[in-house]
């Protein structure tokens, strides 16, 4: 088999998995166009491998800046793409803040700047999405950041949301269904 | 909480993504592209590190199922296009301590992995709150957060032990 076919295949897959996955947890709206979605999960499985394949080499530098790319995409709104994208985007800047937060000596950025693309990421609207584990790990995330502010007060509020998105994931996983 | 019918949606997506993959490469419907394509990065040089990526991944479902070959039976003879000796330096190499997804949606080992790795992600929110109550020393909100963050804890590594 040709490998660019092969590595096609292989995103389309790995792609397929994510958003199986996604809709396995049961519980995110529909996509009204799941074309844009599908197109989304694709591309983004790909950065993801390729993010991956540069922490292996020890190219945090090389990480961050492929994850801060992500940031510059156009993401698709609820409206178009369903809750789902928006999960996938939580996804993208999780990872990316805690590569910055776990390696702040690679293009130091200020916590004012780190807590201003975490909102960036989360949205307006993230507390209406369903309970998922991508959007609890950057809530916690943005109370890291809040703490680094001096800001405990809110600190506190994120990583109690936080704590409660995740004991709301682990009564599920323990019931074994959606509730 | 919603919830949705599996198999249709991923018998649609698989054949939306099937159709879709081939199309996509010159059709942006929506500005959604990935970084290499805006930026006309080097076709050659773009394929060289997916099949770096999926060399890698392959290297990885390996040491997972021994036996495993990669695409069309063929036997992985490490990271594509580089030193022979590149997967045995990846693999030594040691991991990073940022982990990529939080694993409860993306479950590897079944329900018990999830229960367990949710269980150390809700202990670790424990230490984050706890550890502020060392600056807030006689505040209620501050003592009482980490009293239940203690018990979530507790409660959550009971069930990674009980499930395991």
């Amino acid at each position: 088999m040709p490998t660019w076919i092969a590595v096609l295949l292989g995103a389309v897959v790995g792609a397929a998995g994510m958003l199986a996955g996604l809709a396995q947890a049961g519980r995110l709206a529909p996509a009204p166009k799941p074309e844009v979605l599908v197109t989304l999960a694709q591309t983004l499985e790909a950065e993801h491998r390729r993010v991956d394949l540069l922490l292996k080499q020890r190219d945090v530098a090389g990480a961050i800046a492929a994850l801060e790319q992500l940031r510059t995409i156009a993401w698709p709104e609820p409206a178009v793409a369903g809750e789902a994208a928006a999960v996938l985007r939580h996804d993208v800047y999780g990872r990316l803040l805690r590569l910055r937060l776990d390696h702040p000596e690679v293009d130091p950025k200020d916590a004012d700047t780190l807590a201003a693309i975490a909102g960036e990421g989360l949205g307006a609207d993230y507390k209406s999405i369903a309970t998922n584990a991508f959007t609890a790990r950057l809530v916690g995330i943005r109370g890291e950041i809040a703490e680094k502010q001096g800001r405990d007060d809110d600190a506190l509020a994120a990583y109690e949301e936080a704590l409660t998105m995740n004991r709301a994931l682990l009564q599920q996983a323990l019931a074994g269904a959606a509730p | 909480m919603k919830t949705r019918s599996i198999p249709s949606l991923c018998g649609a997506l698989l054949l939306g993504l099937a159709l879709s993959s081939c199309a996509k490469r010159g059709v942006d419907a929506e500005p959604v592209a990935s970084p290499e394509a805006a930026g006309g990065a080097d076709a050659v040089g773009e394929l060289d590190i997916l099949e770096a990526e999926l060399a890698a991944r392959i290297e990885r479902l390996r040491e997972l199922r021994p036996g495993f070959t990669g695409p069309a039976g063929q036997e992985v003879a490490g990271i594509g296009g580089g030193d022979g000796d590149e997967a045995t330096k990846a693999s030594e190499v040691p991991q990073p301590a940022t982990e990529r997804v939080p694993p409860a949606d993306r479950p590897s080992g079944g329900k018990c992995t999830e229960v367990c790795e949710l269980s150390a992600s809700i202990c670790q929110l424990q230490d984050q709150i706890c550890g502020l109550v060392r600056r807030h020393e006689g505040e209620p909100r501050y003592v009482q957060a980490c009293e239940r963050a203690k018990g979530d804890c507790e409660f959550a590594t009971e069930a990674c032990h009980a499930c395991g």
